[in-house]
């Protein structure tokens, strides 16, 4: 399973869920759907990654990166 | 008397050299601003203070006057912009003046008209006799080569910056204006998204705090601390009876703050947790988000189509992302990165960290990467000032992470300032205001963020 966020096309904004119904049965395990920014959180089988790319609805699938801010006693935060 | 300047010929003894002399000339003329709501009622003050008829841009095919009738006519008003062009004696010109200063007239201001010229660059090669470079620019270019030598060379005399009084206000609050700002960020919502807040912290009593976390497993309550000084920065107190120790460190001082956990209490949170904090805080109406957190970007590399189209949709919803540039560089050792991921979405602003002297901090990442990566503007980042976790209290602490919160509460004092501005007017508000320093826009961008 790979970690991706999701970005909804614009035309399908105001229609999210119909996007993510497609996108679990593509297989996307579904952390959380926003719909102020239009875009979602989850994990996807390597093997659909190309898959998910082009259902109707969705814009861009990107990995999802990690953050990392340094120790609290480090010289530069 | 002509009206040169609208295609007259400029006084014989223009320089030929094209940079015009440091005193303007004048025409002669006038220029009358009008209100732009009542231009016709300023047309007939005009009229009535000085008998002088104005011809209209407006009788003109696409609004355009022609040269020879701008050298007929005793005056022209260019109606769309609301302002007249007068061919007027002294004494008219005192009714002029008069008419402005009585707030009753619908006269707003007189200037006289100057002349200009196209600003060109010397022609190449030797110049001889007329065409040599007159003495005054000669002396230009000597004083800006003097100003260049004297920043970078590092016994440059007087220290750029006076010396900085800490014991009521940070550094960072002075240079921001954020001290004489009459701005606190009442009623707008500023949205943290870092480690959490600490809301049991002396100095918080009593604030409204909105906390969520988006971690799962842990509370909002900041167990790194990181968070809890990005607060203080952004929105920390400014009364001296709310603080248990001075300085005051907090730019939106009156702000509502809404503290989102998107990063654990060790540090590390995803995109998903970032975008998640992002929704939140557009879905309550947070005019601002800031984000002390970034990822390295290699060279070359562009941003995030996912993060940029989410900055969008926010900006469009009224929220402004604000995030750090990153503190990958070693500038002394000559390294400057580019900035970090998601800073360096076009429609986020990236943050620098300026040290008191204004300059580059050493870690400060730059716009090193041409597809997005633009490093936009500056805040103070090294030696900061702000709370801290429990039983600490406070610490100082460099970083993008602490300029950012700066920018962030400087955004709330405009918002409170233009609250029908949008998330892209304030976006310029900020580039426009911000103070220009002797720096590379790579490392400053627009420079030190000013308070309105």
């Amino acid at each position: 399973m790979v970690e991706v966020v999701v970005s909804i096309d614009d035309q399908h904004l105001q229609a999210m869920s119909s996007v993510t119904d497609r996108l679990r049965e593509a297989g996307m395990e579904i952390d959380e759907s926003m719909e102020a920014i239009g875009t979602v959180a989850g994990r996807i089988p390597s093997e659909q990654l190309e898959e998910v790319g082009h259902i109707d609805g969705v814009a861009h699938v990107e990995r999802t990166g990690t953050f990392q801010v340094p120790p609290p006693d480090s010289d530069v935060l | 008397m002509d009206i040169s300047g609208f295609g007259g010929q400029p006084p014989e003894d223009t320089p030929t050299f094209g940079i015009p002399s440091l005193e303007a000339r004048t025409t002669g003329n006038l220029l009358v601003l009008l209100p732009a709501q009542a231009v016709s009622d300023g047309v007939a003050e005009v009229q009535r203070a000085t008998g002088i008829e104005l011809a209209t841009s407006a009788d003109f095919p696409r609004g355009a006057i022609e040269a020879d009738q701008l050298q007929e006519a005793n005056g022209v008003v260019f109606d769309q912009l609301g302002v007249a062009l007068v061919r007027a004696e002294p004494g008219q010109a005192r009714e002029l003046a008069a008419a402005v200063m009585d707030d009753d007239r619908p006269v707003l201001g007189v200037e006289e008209e100057r002349v200009v010229y196209a600003l060109s660059t010397p022609p190449p090669g030797g110049r001889t006799g007329s065409s040599a470079p007159p003495g005054e620019y000669l002396r230009g270019y000597r004083d800006a080569v003097n100003n260049l030598v004297s920043n970078l060379a590092p016994d440059a005399g007087a220290a750029r910056v006076a010396a900085v009084d800490e014991s009521t206000t940070t550094w960072g609050l002075q240079l921001t204006g954020a001290v004489a700002s009459p701005f606190s960020g009442q009623g707008v919502r500023v949205a943290v998204l870092d480690t959490g807040a600490t809301p049991d912290h002396p100095d918080f009593v009593g604030r409204t705090m909105e906390l969520q976390s988006f971690i799962a497993g842990e509370e909002a309550q900041d167990g790194h601390g990181h968070g809890t000084h990005c607060i203080g920065t952004a929105c920390g107190p400014r009364n001296p009876e709310q603080l248990e120790l001075l300085p005051a460190y907090g730019v939106a001082f009156a702000a509502e703050i809404y503290a989102g956990k998107v990063l654990s209490n060790a540090g590390s949170g995803t995109g998903g947790s970032i975008l998640a904090g992002i929704n939140w805080a557009v879905t309550n109406s947070c005019r601002v988000v800031s984000m002390s957190l970034g990822a390295p970007v290699p060279p070359g590399q562009t941003f995030s189509t996912v993060f940029e189209e989410a900055a969008q949709r926010a900006m469009t919803a009224g929220t402004l992302i604000i995030a750090a540039s990153g503190n990958d560089s070693r500038r002394s050792e000559g390294i400057v990165r580019p900035v970090s991921h998601p800073a360096n979405c076009p429609s986020i602003m990236s943050v620098a960290a300026l040290d008191v002297e204004l300059q580059a901090a050493n870690f400060s990442n730059g716009s090193v990467n041409p597809a997005g990566g633009q490093l936009d503007i500056g805040g103070p980042g090294v030696g900061v000032h702000s709370s801290w976790l429990m039983p600490t209290r406070y610490r100082l602490a460099n970083g993008t992470s602490m300029a950012t919160p700066h920018v962030a509460g400087v955004a709330a004092l405009y918002v409170q300032a233009n609250p029908e501005a949008t998330a892209g007017e304030l976006f310029g508000l900020l580039m426009r205001n911000a103070r220009r320093l002797p720096l590379s826009s790579i490392d400053a961008g627009s420079g030190l963020v000013q308070a309105p």
